[in-house]
């Protein structure tokens, strides 16, 4: 299999597509920017002592990576989700299997592809937590700058992952304005609701937190949690969050599920 | 070289058997109609042997299963043009090339052969239905593939796309490529194809060369003023089959040795004038309504 072949294709598909171009637009804007947004806050908790650890080392890698966290999953999980379906509503899907790609290699072909969207996206924010964080920080000390937990690794994981959730409801509903709704659906509302459900019933918290969206947004969380335990009592990071060891190893069990769900679709079902 | 052998090949959506054990082969040059009404099993039996259908049971094989994968020497259109809206023709071109493998493609010239080289900068969403299958048929000549696959090439067209897509076909059949082509249309098949097989229900009811589904019998028309008589002394002469009447005029369905002449002849001699006189092969139209109306 010629990769190369499988990404130029790609690259001639999506390069000139605008709904694609804006969504990366929008990611690459909006992640460095939206961190800004904190310089405004004013009527900051009492637990955040000062604005000031948005920006500075190390906290600033789990601000921008909580921000990023929503930005992957919307900007970069939407152009997951169309660049497969765009090819089911156009039936180019089809008319590249007719062509003469096959089935794994249409299929390689969408993996590559959020693959490097994740590499790229992870990429970015190490470069943009690290400038923003420099320019920040008064004494600036490359050790204590890298101090942060394996972040962009984390980072990649959890944008592979929401892309593989993405790409895998594209490919098993197929229609795109319904694969979109119900990506930003099941991870907003469904499985809050679940796990809120399930919790309700007094299903214990610990076990709710394998849930695939939960997951992803636990590499990332929102840094709150992290908090001094004082502000919400000792067991609240532990009962909510899973420990990044935990997050990593689930998030890669959801991805080759994900990704496996979708291959043997593609290879089973009609076109 | 046998370039597609397709094998007792069935297709069932839940209790609907859209193909039932069908059997083809086609031949290298050959143009190969594949005929049958609506909804016989034509998209069906093209579906799957371009691999986007799995069959239910029976089996395909291509070029006698020399390449790993024949589709790349397969130039394909099913139902419709499938391109991307927002690209140019030229773009969508270079991602079949680029699929197919091919870097030796002149669009240029493709474009000029379907006339759409004027056009060639524009977005494939701007284009007419009549563009858009022209493009379609552009496409599949990517690659000089050696078997050429159109469904229902002038569905939805106007008459000017029909006869534009129609004389494209005919040039392209001229460049010595094994041709398959499904259709509903028996005039279409007749003009272009030098082979055909008949479908329906998923079946196959009669398949081999034009010539031969069509059968040596001659259709005569002939009228005259008093119709009556006409019929009554026709359908006393030996050779003549069968007599239709339809408004006002007799179809005959006679052996070769029947000819205008000889009826005209008779008809003298009978002092009948006829007003209408014609003598033609037995189309394939007439053809395929007999071998459909039975199965």
């Amino acid at each position: 299999m010629n990769i190369t072949r499988l990404l130029n294709i790609e690259l001639l598909k999506f390069r000139k597509n605008a709904v694609i171009r804006m969504l990366f637009f929008l990611f690459v804007i909006f992640l460095p920017i939206a961190i800004f947004m904190g310089k405004e806050l004013n009527n900051l908790p009492d637990f955040i002592i000062s604005k000031d650890v948005f920006f500075v080392f190390p906290t600033i890698w789990e601000y921008m990576g909580y921000i990023g966290n929503w930005m992957v999953f919307f900007f970069l999980g939407v152009i997951a989700v169309y660049i497969f379906s765009i090819e089911v509503s156009n039936k180019t899907l089809r008319q590249s299997i007719i062509n003469g790609l096959t089935r794994k290699e249409f299929f390689v072909s969408k993996f590559i592809t959020i693959l490097l969207i994740s590499v790229f996206a992870s990429i970015y924010y190490g470069v943009c937590t690290m400038i923003i964080g420099y320019f920040h920080t008064e004494t600036f000390s490359l050790t204590e700058a890298l101090n942060n937990d394996w972040a962009v690794t984390r980072f990649f994981l959890m944008s592979l992952g929401y892309l593989s959730l993405a790409l895998f409801l594209a490919i098993l509903i197929r229609k795109p304005g319904l694969s979109v709704f119900s990506y930003l659906i099941y991870v907003i509302v469904i499985e809050p609701v679940i796990r809120a459900s399930a919790a309700y019933m007094k299903v214990p918290m610990e076990y709710l937190r394998f849930f695939p969206a939960n997951v992803m947004e636990d590499l990332h969380p929102l840094p709150f949690y992290k908090i001094p335990a004082a502000n919400f009592g000792p067991s609240t990071a532990a009962q909510y969050l899973l420990s990044y060891n935990l997050a990593i190893v689930f998030t890669i069990l959801f991805i080759v599920l994900f990704l496996t769900g979708s291959y043997v679709l593609l290879r089973k079902k009609d076109l | 070289m046998n370039v597609l052998q397709i094998s007792n090949l069935s297709k069932n959506y839940g209790n609907i058997k859209a193909l039932n054990g069908l059997n083809l082969s086609i031949e290298k040059g050959q143009i190969f109609g594949i005929l049958g009404p609506n909804g016989s099993g034509k998209t069906t039996t093209l579906g799957i042997i371009l691999n986007i259908l799995q069959a239910s049971s029976g089996s395909f094989v291509w070029f006698e299963n020399q390449f790993s994968n024949p589709r790349l020497k397969i130039g394909a259109i099913l139902e419709t043009p499938n391109f991307l809206p927002y690209l140019n023709a030229e773009d969508n071109l270079k991602i079949v090339a680029k699929i197919k493998n091919s870097t030796s493609d002149d669009f240029q010239e493709y474009l000029r052969i379907v006339n759409l080289d004027h056009r060639k900068t524009s977005k494939f969403s701007t284009y007419s239905l009549g563009m858009k299958q022209r493009l379609a048929i552009a496409a599949t000549m990517i690659g000089n593939p050696d078997v050429l696959i159109f469904d229902e090439p002038t569905n939805g067209l106007d008459p000017q796309g029909i006869a534009e897509v129609r004389n494209i076909l005919t040039n392209i059949a001229a460049m010595n490529k094994t041709v398959i082509m499904a259709s509903h249309i028996l005039d279409e098949v007749e003009k272009i194809c030098s082979h055909v097989a008949i479908i329906k229900n998923g079946k196959l009811l009669a398949s081999g060369s034009v010539g031969s589904i069509l059968s040596d019998d001659i259709m005569i028309e002939v009228s005259a003023p008093n119709i009556e008589n006409l019929k009554r002394v026709l359908s006393s002469m030996p050779g003549i089959k069968n007599i239709i009447e339809d408004n006002g005029v007799l179809q005959l369905n006679a052996e070769k040795e029947i000819t205008a002449l000889v009826i005209s002849k008779k008809c003298l001699d009978e002092n009948i004038c006829l007003t209408h006189l014609v003598e033609r092969k037995q189309r394939l139209e007439e053809e395929f309504l007999e071998i459909t109306k039975n199965a």
